[in-house]
């Protein structure tokens, strides 16, 4: 399976239309690098808008947690304070007090007319600002998924102090990269990714390990530290499992398969092939079943030959499955959604009759006059299809 | 709860303090007392929805605000004395000393009050004009060209003199900045005298880029006041000098066609854009200046003048039929080819992209990036999706319009390709045929997939290439033992008409059919091949 079927996926979404959405107002916080040693704090004035102050902590202090109120501690040192015309959507401190990296623009994430992600030094300069455009060709932006306010294509990012680089992870998982010493944008090489497993915060490790899976890098010595370490977070230790078992590497997949039902991490789920290959196909079917988050992002990477799988599901009555067909294209399955729109399940008939209609258009006019005469449970729902169904 | 006497003791010593304090704080005064405290953090979390601590305050807890340590309190309070309209001399000289903040917002709320502030704050402003510091200058220039200026663009004689001479002086300042909003403010005052339209000129061709490019649009007010002055600029042997003449001298001037011909790529995607605005030369001319500049813009510096002319371009047309057939699609296959030949960090080229595809940023410039990207046609039988049906059926309608739908689809319904159905039948419901469009669909007849085949037969009918071909391969699948195949294929033979006679007796057998579905289908295609025979 090719990474960018990744891509692909988000098409579904973008295709959905802006979904609207709403913010809450931002609000002022402190943010620390993963030891501790070094924060900003963010004061806001407006709505969005406000200065950053970076800190060192005061050398043998305790370490600043990753998250706070926008307090100094007292006696620790400010490096620098910045005003920042747009609050940032993330902060990313370096540990070796390098600076600071603010992430795209709070309320409007990916404007790809702006340049608001930047790095700041410790001396308060402005090494780089840069925005979506700089960073990704217009194809690719035009996938990520969109809503009225914001392009949502950032998944992560961490700061690699080594390297002087602010790597960037947007939800089609492969990364850029921009330099912190001049802004040059970058391809991350696979060292960068290699790297960011022994970076000290789990977040930064759990994204690197994703796009190693992606990426099929043979990273398993790394992996299978981090799979001997119980000190790491689950999410951290579901991927190196993933990564280890598409490496082949016995013992791991049970860890790694544990993730996939998880509600608050759907990575797992519609990355199953990614891992598992075509043995992804009937646990993605039983997720699917199930109704797991991801699970129709999964069936999709294997493309049309996911096609008899669904239908089964669909004769089976799971209602998901019509959705799934609708975004496989598969317009072969229009006479299994047609008998499926007869179904006493409304919930059923109504996912199908959704998926033959935006499938058929015009074509199923006939099909649709005959179920309305026979009468189903979602007769007013056919009635409205009929009268749109040229549009 | 505070006495009242200590209070007010406070209050005075407040104001003893500001009245004593220096205009500005020396050069190396130590940094202002950091961080705020956590209530004042709270004040500065509330944001404009949250209470303002000088909303009801008097003038002396403005002057208070203004020396307070914390900056969020000396913005507000530089806000709430401009709201206000305070002119009292403490007050001024407070904004006047945060004229030299080290914080740029704070500076420019200071300089935005006391130009608004009669004339002692005025001449505040005026005798800041000379400080050590750029900042505060750029600032101090900020207020006086906006604040003072933008309401009424007054004949320089008519402007108070101690105006004019910060201007001129600023028009010569080191600081490039400054000297921009110094040039900047003289043009706005649309002088008359010839010592300074000369100084302008003379700036106007000999500075640097980081000053000249933002002079372009000041000097253009200018207009005739400028007389002949900038005109020989168009030969000058600098191009960026041409560059900027060509977006100021009116395009009716007798020689500027010829920039069209010049040999800077900009200079001549400037003269196109000019004089198509003008009407001087059709949308089609335009197009192939712009195209043929993108294809000589060999510097990624020369391919960012360039571009950025056509995003001006696109977002002055956005709705124009004519323009986008005529000029758009051969701007944006020149994009196309730019954005191959310095790949993806082609940063202008891409910002283009966005900005040109019209309408932007819809569903149809979705579809259409899907079908340009080459990633989507690798070939692989690994490459896996879905939803490209979407942006097949989303291209058709621009199949005709635009050249690259059309190349798109006819590229994803070669053999082998995913989805390469939906392209096929978007190109048999396509308005217009693509270039290529009938050879894609002959070849689907031998597909593997009898969908395939079927999606053939009915986007040849459909382009009225004739029933002959269609007619083996809908027989074929009217025999199928998959009720999904007959199902398309009875939807085939609808298509057909009254070539669809021959099936009849089939049909018919399948009208019977105890499924529904099948049945509906059959009924439906018996109807259409009869009701084509009458």
């Amino acid at each position: 399976m090719r990474r960018t079927g990744a891509a692909l996926l988000l098409v579904l979404l973008a295709t959905a239309g802006s979904r609207a959405d709403t913010w809450s107002p931002w609000r002022a916080h402190r943010v620390a690098d993963p030891t501790g040693r070094f924060y900003v704090v963010l004061t806001k004035i407006g709505w969005a808008e406000g200065f950053a102050t970076l800190v060192a902590a005061a050398p043998g202090s305790p370490p600043v947690p990753a998250e706070g109120p926008p307090e100094i501690r007292e006696g620790d040192r400010i490096l620098a304070r910045v005003w920042l015309p747009e609050a940032p959507y993330g902060v990313l401190v370096s540990s070796t007090g390098a600076g600071f990296a603010a992430i795209d623009a709070y309320g409007r994430l990916g404007g790809w007319e702006g340049r608001p992600t930047r790095f700041v030094d410790r001396d308060g300069e402005t090494r780089f600002e840069v925005g979506i455009a700089d960073l990704f060709p217009p194809e690719r932006i035009l996938l990520f998924p969109r809503s009225i306010s914001s392009t949502w294509w950032y998944r992560g990012a961490w700061l690699d102090d080594e390297a002087g680089l602010l790597v960037l992870v947007p939800v089609d998982g492969e990364p850029r990269a921009v330099s912190t010493e001049d802004g040059r944008i970058l391809d991350v090489p696979d060292a960068a990714i290699a790297r960011a497993l022994d970076h000290p915060d789990p977040a930064a490790r759990a994204l690197a390990l994703e796009v190693a899976i992606l990426r099929r890098l043979d990273l398993g010595a790394k992996a299978a530290a981090i799979r001997a370490d119980p000190e790491e977070p689950r999410a951290v230790h579901i991927r190196a499992a993933g990564l280890l078992t598409q490496l082949g590497v016995p013992g791991h997949e049970d860890a790694f398969l544990a993730g996939t039902f998880l509600d608050d991490d759907d990575w797992i789920t519609a990355h199953l092939p990614d891992v598992l290959g075509r043995r992804a196909l009937p646990l993605l079917v039983k997720a699917l079943r199930s109704g797991a988050r991801g699970a129709r992002l999964g069936l999709l990477r294997f493309g049309r030959d996911a096609i008899p799988a669904a239908e089964a599901l669909l004769r089976e009555g799971v209602p998901a499955a019509a959705e799934a067909l609708l975004d496989l294209g598969a317009r072969e399955s229009l006479p299994v959604l047609l008998r499926a729109v007869a179904s006493p399940d409304e919930k059923l008939a109504s996912a199908a009759l959704r998926a033959a209609a935006s499938l058929g258009g015009a074509d199923i006019r006939p099909e649709l006059e005959a179920l309305l005469a026979a009468g189903t449970k979602v007769d007013d729902d056919i009635r409205y299809e009929l009268d749109h169904l040229d549009r | 709860m505070v006495p009242m006497g200590i209070r007010t003791a406070l209050l005075l010593f407040l104001l003893l303090a500001a009245a004593c304090a220096p205009a500005a704080p020396p050069a190396n005064a130590p940094p202002l007392p950091l961080p705020p405290t956590k209530v004042e953090e709270e004040a500065w979390s509330a944001g404009p929805e949250g209470p303002d601590p000088f909303e009801n305050a008097d003038a002396n807890a403005i002057l208070a605000g203004l020396n307070d340590p914390a900056p969020h309190l000396r913005y507000r309070a530089a806000r709430a004395a401009r709201r206000r309209e305070l002119a009292m001399p403490a007050v001024l000289d407070g904004l006047a000393a945060l004229l030299a903040d080290p914080l740029e917002p704070i500076r420019q709320a200071a300089a935005e009050a006391l130009a608004e502030a009669g004339d002692e704050g005025f001449a505040r402003l005026v005798a800041a004009t000379g400080a050590p510091d750029a900042g505060t200058r750029r600032a101090v220039l900020d207020a006086l060209t906006s604040s003072r200026l933008s309401a009424d663009w007054r004949p320089v004689e008519t402007l108070p003199a101690r105006l004019r001479e910060p201007l001129l002086a600023a028009a010569e300042d080191p600081d490039p900045l400054v000297r921009r909003r110094g040039l900047n403010g003289l043009a706005r005052i649309r002088p008359t005298d010839d010592g300074i339209l000369d100084a302008i000129a003379a700036h106007f061709a000999s500075e640097p880029e980081e000053v000249g490019r933002w002079l372009v649009g000041g000097v253009a007010r200018l207009g005739s006041l400028l007389g002949d002055r900038i005109v020989p600029l168009l030969e000058s042997p600098d191009p960026v000098v041409r560059r900027r003449a060509a977006r100021i001298v009116d395009p009716a001037t007798a020689g500027y066609d010829a920039l069209l011909e010049d040999p800077d790529a900009v200079v001549r995607t400037i003269a196109a854009e000019r004089l198509l605005e003008a009407e001087r030369i059709p949308e089609r001319r335009a197009a192939e200046v712009q195209a043929k500049a993108l294809r000589d813009a060999d510097t990624p510096g020369m391919l960012r003048e360039v571009c950025e002319r056509l995003s001006g371009l696109a977002g002055r047309r956005p709705g124009d039929e004519r323009w986008r057939r005529d000029g758009a699609d051969l701007i944006l296959r020149a994009l196309d080819k730019a954005q191959r030949r310095t790949g993806a960090d082609a940063t202008a080229v891409n910002r283009s992209l966005l900005v040109f595809s019209p309408p932007p940023r819809s569903e149809l410039d979705l579809a259409l990036a899907v079908l340009r990207s080459d990633r989507f046609f690798a070939g692989s039988d690994e490459d896996s999706y879905g939803p490209l049906w979407i942006a097949a059926r989303d291209a058709a309608p621009w199949v005709g319009i635009r050249p690259s739908a059309g190349e798109a689809l006819v590229r994803s319904a070669r053999a082998g390709a995913p989805d390469r159905g939906a392209a096929i039948r978007a190109l048999g419901a396509a308005p217009a045929e693509a270039p290529g469009a009938r050879a894609a669909i002959r070849a689907a007849f031998d597909d593997a997939d009898p969908f395939v085949r079927l999606d053939a037969a009915r986007a040849w009918v459909a382009r009225g290439y004739g029933a002959g071909m269609a007619i083996a391969t809908v027989a074929d699948a009217l025999r199928s033992g998959d009720g999904r195949v007959r199902w398309h294929a009875l939807k085939a033979a609808a298509d057909l008409g009254s070539a669809g006679a021959a099936f009849l007796p089939r049909i018919r057998r399948l009208a019977a059919s105890a499924d529904p579905i099948e049945h509906a289908a059959a009924t439906a295609a018996l109807r259409a091949i009869r009701e084509e025979d009458r």
